[in-house]
Order: structure tokens, then C-alpha cells, then sequence
């Protein structure tokens, strides 16, 4: 569980975070969207206790992160966006240092190096010379390092920047993977489709801001003032749905072509299945209908244009 | 102990330059630049066995402690910097290692192949010095003392390090160009009324332990009124001084540059003190060095005055810190003497602690020079000159710390600089050809006429300069609230 609570951080005049309060439950994972300059990356900083706050608190598992730093770290694994690795240690070594400094049980640490190596996909250069590494096996090892420790916290920041399309991949069913097993995940990307599809909450940030935050779900229907409707028939009967339509009440910017229709509906979910109540009764050969749901992406388009703010 | 040697940051150092084809490497050639050693002593001294061996463990010797050093330096200097450039150090930061086992586990780790070719050599090296005539002791009261010297360079070039965003090639040889004047100044302390200050090069130590003569004869100087040897107060002097390296070493290694403090106020006192109280701890009144007390007024002033820029440096509020004092301040929380506030009150009560420890040195020393031959009133009116100018110079670089200059305190210097180097081309101008012109206006702007009160300053234009400063620090302090008050900004699009 990661807890910030009204979190804040200034540099100089600027803030950079603007009182976030976030709590995000065990066994999630929160993508952390927004442009540049949201304040993405400071958050994430801040919530793994490399930055100091200006006010507010973070909880990782209880533990102030900042108060008990050395305690809090055994709950947090961290990746950062653009990263090294020491270059002169084999893939074993790296991990190995890693397990030592995040003092795990030594009988333990031959096992678990070799289990984050398999999960990671390294097998093949467990002793290999880390500079030896392509940057995608480097970015792989990274997260083996995040990991090492069993945290019950990831914070990662921008993880997959610098990964080609199969190891995006392979890292969207590792995380899920550590999601299953409990594990609480920070992601944070400026790149949508990074995370839509994984993300059981998701936040979005803008100017330091916590804009929107909850399941995608929740945010989208907070958005949504109305339904966007799309439908389909067979045969000629255009003028017969449009005539329909237009008669229903919460039916607005009706638009028909060919065999096919789009229309946004102001009302519940009921109202909806009255419309489709009606459409069948008059007899109009439906072959499709049904809601399109307005993707994160179009809120945020809607929030880089300003407009929910 | 089985910990202290399983130190993973350690054991990474050792793991990376150390291995196997390395280090076999690195010992064959230590091994043939010992062979290379011993030729060329068999050359210059091959009739009388002992003078060779006693000359091949010197020049060994001399090689080990040369190699140490430079070592330590080099990989030191670059090992916290080196890991923020490449961007690695945040990992080590977000481990649960603790300061102190990062630095232990540098320290020891970074000149790992340093510390293994010396250890390599050692064999050797105590092998021809005791061939050579020379007590266990001796060799290994030398060794102790190399060791315990490349030590406290290591921390020192630590801290030069966490104070780095990247490494740099300058600091490096900037350090190994002062490393021979370091050395060399030892002697010229013992030839000093305070010849105990001698011990913090190595060199007196040594060449005491060997009974080298060639920088004169090296006694036993005073320290608290007992005579000790220079060894002692070498190992005395590295290890309280690399205690206080460790302190700000472990207060800051696990903080971002911009929130590095190197000292908290107290500890700055502490320091101050500490100096203090060794510069009359080595004070020899019956030197054949004479000084008097007065002289030695001019010496605690100088010395003072550098404490207090460094106490001013080192307790420099971060930005954000001092914000959030002044938040905390105007809700009624935090007083205006907090640790997280202005250093200027810190300044004065070292300045008064200056004071007060020269009244104690006096009341110890007065057999020596009566309580009535120290300068109690000139001291005082320097030591409130020096301490008007460096409030006015610390507040001062505290404001450029509050603005969004890059590197401020390091501009807010440069500016400092400029301004005293103005003031010394004005008073060569204004006073070429009068002498007492020349004073007036050093005596106007500056300090510097201060330290010598008698025969320098001109008092009117002192006090006339001091109330110049007293209003410059009213206005700094005026400019600073000013900053804090201002309200902080929503940011535009950039970085995050």
C-alpha cells in the first residue's frame, strides 16, 4: 500500500507537486499519466524518498519513507527512466550486490538471483559482462534489480522508455505477474498506451495537479456527460432511424451513413435499452448497437488541451 | 567483523577490480618494479649489505606511500561524483544500506587495487627494512602512519566527491599539485611557535621515526604543555580530523546535492572550538621561536576568520529548508535561532566562542605572558570587524542561494571576490603616492587592516566601514525575507 499524503514539493518559486493525495490499496497497479513538466517523476522521487518533501508524507506499508528511510526501502523496488548499471560486474554480481544491499536472508539470495534472472529472460547471460549488454537486456537487468528484494512497493518511473515491442510486452505480463502475487505498482508513463491496458487505477496529473484519479472506468463516466452511441443495420432503412432517433428524448448530433449510425445519448443506462426497446419494435434489422467507451486517451487529449482543468 | 568484510559495496569494488587476470597482473608488475627498485640500490650501494637493504626499503617505502596516496586521491575523488554522472547512484540510495556502510564500503572499495598492490609490495618492503637494521616497531609505526594518511586523503577526497555532480579532472589535479606543498609545510611549522602543527604533514612524523636530519632536527613539540612525539600527534591529528570527515560524510551521503549540509550548527561550533583548541594546545611560549601575546592575537584572529567563512559555508540553509523555517516561523513554530534558520547567529556565538577561548588559553598560559600582555581590546575590535564582514559575506552568498543562479554559492564567491578585488585596485589607485590614503579606503571596505590594528587600520574609517556593513546586512536580510515571502508558482510546462 503507498500512501502520499498531501505531498508537496517546491523548487525555488515553482511547485512542482501540489498537495497530492493519493492512496493507492495493495495488489494495484496506478499509472501515473501526464505530460512533461507534471511533476510525474518528482512524485515518484519523492515516494521512494530520494527527494525530500516540501510538506506532506509518504507511507509505504505504514512506514514513513522518510522518517525510517532504511526501514521503508526494504518494502520499495525503483526504477528510474534513464539509468546505468555498473558496467564492470557480470549479470550475477550486479544482483547479487543488490540482494546484499537490500540485506536479504543469504541462504535466500542464490535462488532468488536466479528466479528474477528466468523472470526477466536473462538466463542466457547470467555470466555475462554487464557491458557486454544490449540497452534493452540493460533496461531488463534494471528491472531484475527493482525486483530483487521481493518488494511490496514498485516505483517505476517511465520503465519501458528504451524497450523494443516484445519486451514491452514481457514487462506488461511481468508486472501483471506481480500484481497477482500482491505486489503494489507506481508506474509512470506519458505514454498512454503504455498503460491503459494493464493499469487497475490510473491518475492523471497536469501542472503538479492530481486532475482525475480512480479506475478507468470511474474517470471516464466522471467525464462523460453523455454516452457516444454507435449502431448498425441491414438494408434501407436510414431515413427510418434517423426519423426515430430524433423523436427520442436525450438523443443528440444524430449522424447517418450507409448502413450505419453514431448518436450520443444523455441519460442512464435504462434510457439506453428503451432507445434499443424502441428501435427493434420499429421493426429496424439491427446488427449492431452498443456504447463506445470514450478511452483515457481522449481525456487525455482533453487534458493537454486544458480542458479539464 | 565477518559483516564488516561481507560490506556489499565493498565487496562490489572488489569484485569488479579485482578480478583474477587483474590482479595477477597488477602483482607481477608491483613484483617487477621491486626488482627494478632493488637494481638500481644495488647500484648505488652494493659494498655494505645493511646500507643496501636499509636503501632498498626506503626507496620502497617511499614508492608504497607515493602510490597510497595518489590512489586513494584519484578513485576517491571520483567515486560518489562518478556514480551521479552515470546515474547510478540513486539505486544505491534507495537500498537499505546505511551511510556509514556506503562510505566504508568506498573508502576501502574504490583504491581496492591501490590498497592490493601496496599489500602485495609489503612482504618485501618489511622484508629489506628489517634486513636492513630497522626495529619491527619502527616498520610498522611507518606503515600505520601511511595507511592512516591515505585514509583521511580518501575521506577528504570523498567529501570533495559528494559535493561533485560529475567527476572532474581538475579537482584531480589540483589535489595532486597540492599534495607536495601539504607535505613540505610541515617543516616549515616547526620552525613556527607552534611547531606541533608540523604532525599534519606525515613527513616530520617519518622522518623522526628514521632520525632524518635534512629538514633540521626533529624534536618533540608541546602539546597541552607535554612534549610528544610527532608520530603521536600525526595519528592524533588524521584520525580527529577524519572523524570530522566522517561526521559530514555520513550526515550527507544519503542526501541529493541540493540538500547537502556539511556540518549542523551545533557540530560547526563544535569545529570551531575543536580548532581553537588545538592552535593553543600547540602554542610554545618557550620556543626559541619567541612570539608574543599579542602576535598570537593576530595568529587566533587569522585562523579565526577562516573558521568562520568555513562555519558560514558549511551551515549555509538550502533553499527549501530555510523556506520552510520561515513558514514555520511565521505560524509561530520555529524560532529565529533554529538550526534550519540564518547561520548569522551561529557566526557570532563562534566569534564570541573565539574570544573565549583565548581568555582561557591566557588564565593557562599566564606564567608564560602575564594576563595583562594579551590584546583583550584590539582583539576585540578585530575579532568584531572580521565577524561584521563575514556575516555580511555568508548572508550574502545565502541570498544567491535563494535565487535561481546555477551553482550560486559558487558565483555568490566569484562576486565576493570581485567586489574585494575593486576594493584593493580603489585604494592602489586613490592612494597612490599617501600611504594613509591607502589605509583609510582598505580600512572603508574591507577587513583586511584589522588584522593588524596597531600598525593598519585607521579607526574612524573602520567604524565608518563597519556601519556601511551593518546597513549592507539589513538590506540582505531585508532582500532575503523579501524572496521567502514571495508566494510559490504553479509551473509552466517543462521537465518534470
Amino acid at each position: 500500500m503507498i500512501e502520499l499524503l498531501q505531498l508537496r514539493k517546491e523548487f525555488d518559486e515553482l511547485v512542482a507537486v501540489d498537495d497530492l493525495e493519493v492512496t493507492i490499496p495493495a495488489g494495484e497497479i496506478y499509472g501515473l499519466i501526464g505530460p512533461n513538466g507534471a511533476g510525474k517523476t518528482t512524485t515518484i522521487r519523492m515516494a521512494c524518498g530520494l527527494l525530500t518533501p516540501t510538506a506532506g508524507r509518504v507511507r509505504v506499508n505504514g512506514v514513513d519513507v522518510h522518517d525510517e528511510p532504511e526501514r521503508a526501502q526494504q518494502f520499495i523496488g525503483y526504477l528510474s527512466d534513464f539509468f546505468s548499471v555498473y558496467e564492470d560486474l557480470k549479470v550475477w554480481e550486479y544482483l547479487d550486490y543488490f540482494a546484499h544491499a537490500y540485506k536479504m536472508r543469504e541462504a535466500e539470495i542464490p535462488g532468488r538471483i536466479d528466479q528474477v534472472i528466468q523472470q526477466v529472460g536473462l538466463e542466457v547471460k547470467r555470466d555475462a559482462m554487464i557491458q557486454g549488454l544490449s540497452r534493452g537486456m540493460k533496461q531488463r537487468l534494471g528491472i531484475a534489480r527493482a525486483i530483487i528484494h521481493l518488494p511490496k512497493v514498485l516505483l517505476l518511473d517511465e520503465p519501458a522508455s528504451g524497450l523494443d515491442p516484445k519486451a514491452r510486452l514481457d514487462l506488461r505480463n511481468l508486472l501483471r505477474a506481480l500484481r497477482d502475487q500482491g505486489t503494489t505498482i507506481l508506474i509512470s508513463s506519458h505514454i498512454l498506451t503504455e498503460l491503459e491496458g494493464f493499469c487497475t487505477s490510473i491518475g492523471l496529473m497536469e501542472k503538479g495537479r492530481m486532475v482525475r484519479s480512480g479506475t478507468l472506468e470511474e474517470i471516464t463516466a466522471e467525464e462523460s456527460k453523455y454516452r457516444v452511441v454507435r449502431l448498425a443495420w441491414t438494408g434501407d432503412s436510414a431515413a427510418q432511424v434517423e426519423a426515430r432517433l430524433k423523436a427520442l428524448p436525450g438523443v443528440s448530433n444524430l449522424m447517418v451513413e450507409g448502413g450505419e449510425g453514431v448518436f450520443r445519448f444523455a441519460g442512464p443506462e435504462d434510457g439506453l435499452a428503451a432507445v434499443l426497446r424502441e428501435l427493434v419494435a420499429a421493426g429496424i434489422p439491427l446488427v449492431s448497437f452498443g456504447e463506445v467507451k470514450q478511452t483515457v486517451e481522449d481525456l487525455y487529449l482533453k487534458l493537454s488541451r486544458n480542458e479539464v482543468m | 567483523m565477518e559483516e564488516f568484510w561481507r560490506n556489499p559495496e565493498l565487496v562490489r569494488h572488489v569484485r569488479a577490480e579485482l578480478r583474477p587476470l587483474r590482479a595477477l597482473t597488477a602483482a607481477l608488475v608491483v613484483l617487477v618494479i621491486a626488482a627494478l627498485i632493488a637494481l638500481s640500490c644495488y647500484g648505488a650501494e652494493h659494498d655494505n649489505q645493511k646500507e643496501y637493504f636499509r636503501l632498498f626499503y626506503i626507496w620502497l617505502a617511499w614508492a608504497q606511500g607515493v602510490v597510497l596516496a595518489l590512489w586513494t586521491i584519484s578513485s576517491c575523488s571520483q567515486a560518489i561524483s562518478g556514480e551521479r554522472q552515470h546515474k547510478t547512484y540513486d539505486f544505491l540510495k534507495t537500498t537499505r544500506l546505511t551511510s556509514e556502510e556506503i562510505l566504508i564500503g568506498k573508502l576501502l572499495g574504490a583504491p581496492i587495487l591501490g590498497y592490493f598492490t601496496v599489500g602485495c609490495s609489503l612482504p618485501i618492503s618489511l622484508i629489506a627494512g628489517l634486513l636492513g637494521g630497522y626495529s619491527l616497531s619502527t616498520l610498522l609505526l611507518t606503515y600505520l602512519l601511511i595507511v592512516v594518511f591515505a585514509l583521511v586523503l580518501g575521506l577528504a577526497s570523498l567529501e570533495l566527491s559528494m559535493l561533485g555532480e560529475k567527476t572532474s579532472g581538475g579537482v584531480l589535479v589540483l589535489a595532486f599539485l597540492l599534495l607536495y606543498p601539504m607535505l613540505m609545510i610541515g617543516f616549515a611549522f616547526m620552525e613556527s611557535p607552534f611547531p606541533g602543527l608540523g604532525a599534519a604533514s606525515i613527513l616530520p612524523a617519518i622522518f623522526g621515526l628514521y632520525g632524518f636530519q635534512e629538514y633540521g632536527r626533529i624534536g618533540t613539540p608541546l602539546f597541552f604543555g607535554f612534549h610528544v612525539s610527532y608520530v603521536f600527534l600525526s595519528l592524533f591529528l588524521y584520525c580527529t580530523f577524519g572523524a570530522w570527515f566522517v561526521l559530514m560524510l555520513r550526515r550527507n551521503l544519503k542526501k541529493e546535492l541540493e540538500e547537502v549540509r556539511l556540518l549542523s550548527r551545533g557540530q560547526a561550533l563544535a569545529f570551531a572550538a575543536y580548532i581553537n583548541l588545538l592552535m593553543y594546545a600547540f602554542l610554545d611560549f618557550n620556543s626559541k621561536y619567541k612570539i608574543t601575546p599579542t602576535e598570537v592575537g593576530s595568529v587566533a584572529l587569522v585562523v579565526n576568520a577562516c573558521i568562520l567563512l568555513l562555519v558560514g559555508l558549511a551551515t549555509l540553509t538550502p533553499h527549501e529548508q530555510l523556506k520552510m523555517w520561515w513558514r514555520r516561523r511565521a505560524a509561530g513554530q520555529a524560532s529565529y535561532f533554529s538550526s534550519d534558520g540564518l547561520p548569522w547567529p551561529w557566526l557570532v556565538l563562534t566569534a564570541v566562542g573565539a574570544y573565549l577561548f583565548m581568555l582561557g588559553a591566557a588564565l593557562a598560559l599566564h606564567r608564560s605572558a602575564p594576563l595583562a600582555q594579551w590584546p583583550w581590546k584590539v582583539m576585540a575590535l578585530e575579532l568584531t570587524t572580521v565577524l561584521v564582514y563575514i556575516v555580511s559575506a555568508v548572508l550574502f552568498l545565502q541570498f544567491c542561494n535563494l535565487t535561481r543562479m546555477k551553482r550560486p554559492i559558487l558565483k555568490g564567491v566569484l562576486y565576493l571576490m570581485l567586489y574585494y578585488t575593486a576594493a584593493g585596485i580603489a585604494a592602489g589607485v586613490l592612494g597612490m603616492g599617501s600611504d594613509l590614503r591607502a589605509r583609510q579606503i582598505l580600512s572603508l571596505l574591507t577587513p583586511f587592516p584589522a588584522v593588524n590594528w596597531n600598525e593598519l587600520a585607521v579607526p574612524g574609517w573602520v567604524y565608518a566601514g563597519l556601519a556601511i556593513q551593518v546597513a549592507v546586512i539589513a538590506y540582505i536580510l531585508s532582500a532575503i525575507s523579501k524572496r521567502l515571502r514571495r508566494p510559490a508558482l504553479a509551473p509552466a510546462h517543462g521537465d518534470d
